[in-house]
């Protein structure tokens, strides 16, 4: 995989490729793995238990993989 | 209304305003995906129905104000709403006038709030008498609406067309899982074809990134460089933070904009935006009179577009009726369009939820905006990567369409924003398309008996 590192500007900020598919593949199952854990038949709770599995997904990936920003406070002078 | 019920609202709210400042704060988090779940969840778990609306009516008021906040500090949009002030944004940000305008936008954003909530409910009452002899009609109101929504905007002809093939394609899924027996005869799905049409652009936009050409066009060589300014300690009170001017332009807006609550927020917005911007002469005044009177107005057609269809009409007959708060009015099991809050909740139980939920949110955001609005941007922009707020929206929609129909419902809802995304990249809105959904019905059982 030699295009590994590249910088791919989609909805209005960047993302690294391979993090990107990374986050998407992590999050579904993180998602899918919750509501799977859910009893059948219960609707509420396929629902929160798939939210709490994206939740669960979203904090891994802010764990993992840093913004692909730099960030420098700046004193304004009005 | 007793002490527990209030306890309950306070509760909702209180919850509504923690999550959605975070939410609010992280760029590109489309209003209608994440009010939509959440809302839904706390629907099918049985929330008492006027906790539910004290906890939407604080979720939109937080989340409107909060995302204008990396608007303005770094130029990223915080949701669609956001989107049309970038350009202002950037101007005054280049200027070193980021921590004044977040002020004025705060100041402006109460103001928004406490004129459309009043009028919003003088409004609805007045509607009231009305609203039972429009809801036999809700079908032929959903597809004037599509019509009408198409012939405001930008690409008339092009809308137009798209509304009969949008809606066979909803309906062919419908009846392709009916006659496959995946899912029964009198379930309707809704909530994942929606979900599909709200997150259409950004799946077009990932799979473009499969296309070698097309990925090329998307590349990029550096990160973003952001620089945030440092937040000012000067006065809260708000008549001192706008001009007489701003406070008018903001104050008219939301006066009229809540009488137009059957339009799209972000149509208007733009629309109301640039004709201040227009009409302001002073260059150095235009960008500053445009986002005060902007970010009012994301509070005032939210507002009036929930509570008016909601106490009035019980039908979702408004662009944020039919979307983001469109579990208050339909959710499988729960609330259908003939029994939901609409019908569930009194008159003073509206006017007296309303007014909580919208007080404490606005009072609670007004202060931490004014106060640490720079602290909470930096916090997030540093810790909160983009690629987990794509994967978050690329998971929710599968949940969604998983649970509505298993399997093959995820390749459906990727037909439905394939082709709603390319369709809303080339010019056809959310508002024609949510309206279309909700005409699917109709539309398609009407040609059915032309063509036999």
């Amino acid at each position: 995989m030699k295009k590994k590192s590249t910088l791919i500007e989609i909805w209005g900020d960047i993302v690294l490729l391979h993090h990107l598919v990374i986050a998407i593949v992590i999050i579904s199952i993180t998602t899918m793995i919750g509501h799977l854990q859910a009893p059948a038949n219960s609707r509420p709770l396929g629902l929160l238990f798939g939210l709490s599995g994206a939740l669960i997904g979203f904090a891994i990936i802010t764990f993992i993989f840093r913004p692909k920003r730099t960030i420098q406070v700046v004193e304004e002078e009005v | 209304m007793d002490i527990q019920t209030i306890f309950i609202i306070v509760l909702a709210v209180l919850a509504a305003v923690v999550i959605y400042t975070v939410i609010g704060f992280i760029p590109g988090t489309d209003e209608t995906s994440v009010l939509m779940p959440v809302t839904l969840a706390l629907v099918l778990s049985g929330v008492q129905p006027i906790a539910v609306l004290s906890f939407f009516i604080a979720a939109i008021i937080t989340l409107n104000i909060t995302n204008t906040m990396p608007t303005a500090l770094v130029g990223l949009p915080g949701g669609v709403l956001s989107s049309p002030m970038i350009e202002h944004a950037i101007k005054l940000k280049n200027q070193g006038k980021s921590a004044m305008i977040i002020r004025k936008m705060a100041a402006s954003s109460l103001l928004g709030v406490l004129i459309s909530v009043p009028v919003s409910l003088v409004l609805a009452q007045l509607l009231v008498p009305y609203g039972r002899q429009i809801q036999p009609y809700a079908p032929y109101l959903f597809v004037s609406g599509a019509i009408f929504l198409s012939l405001i905007s930008k690409h008339k002809w092009l809308s137009l067309l798209s509304i009969i093939p949008m809606a066979i394609l909803f309906q062919s899924l419908r009846h392709l899982y009916w006659g496959l027996g995946v899912v029964p005869t009198n379930v309707n799905i809704t909530t994942s074809f929606f979900l599909g049409i709200t997150i259409g652009p950004l799946l077009v936009s990932l799979f473009q990134l499969l296309n070698h050409q097309q990925r090329k066009m998307m590349e990029k060589s550096e990160i973003n460089q952001i620089r945030i300014p440092k937040e000012s300690k000067l006065t809260l009170l708000p008549w001192k933070i706008l001009n007489k001017k701003e406070a008018a332009s903001a104050s008219i807006a939301s006066l009229i904009s809540s009488f137009l609550f059957v339009l799209s927020p972000v149509g208007l917005i733009i629309l109301f935006g640039e004709t201040v911007a227009n009409r302001t002469k002073n260059p150095e005044e235009k960008p500053i009179m445009s986002m005060t009177t902007m970010s009012a107005m994301a509070q005032s057609t939210y507002i009036s577009q929930v509570t008016i269809p909601l106490i009035a009409l019980g039908i979702p007959l408004s662009p944020v009726a039919i979307g983001p708060a469109s579990a208050l009015f339909n959710a499988t099991g729960v609330f259908t369009l003939e029994n939901n809050i609409h019908h569930m909740l009194t008159t003073p139980q509206f006017i007296i939820s309303i007014l909580i939920a919208s007080s404490i949110a606005i009072a609670i955001n007004y202060y931490v905006i004014s106060r640490y609005a720079s602290r909470i941007t930096h916090l997030i922009l540093s810790r909160i990567p983009h690629e987990a707020v794509l994967g978050l929206f690329v998971a929710l929609i599968l949940l969604l369409a998983f649970m509505d129909a298993g399997i093959i419902n995820i390749f459906g809802v990727l037909l439905i924003g394939i082709t709603c995304g390319t369709l809303n990249k080339m010019g056809v809105n959310y508002g024609v398309q949510f309206m279309t959904l909700y005409a699917a019905t109709f539309i398609v059982s009407t040609l059915a008996g032309w063509s036999m």
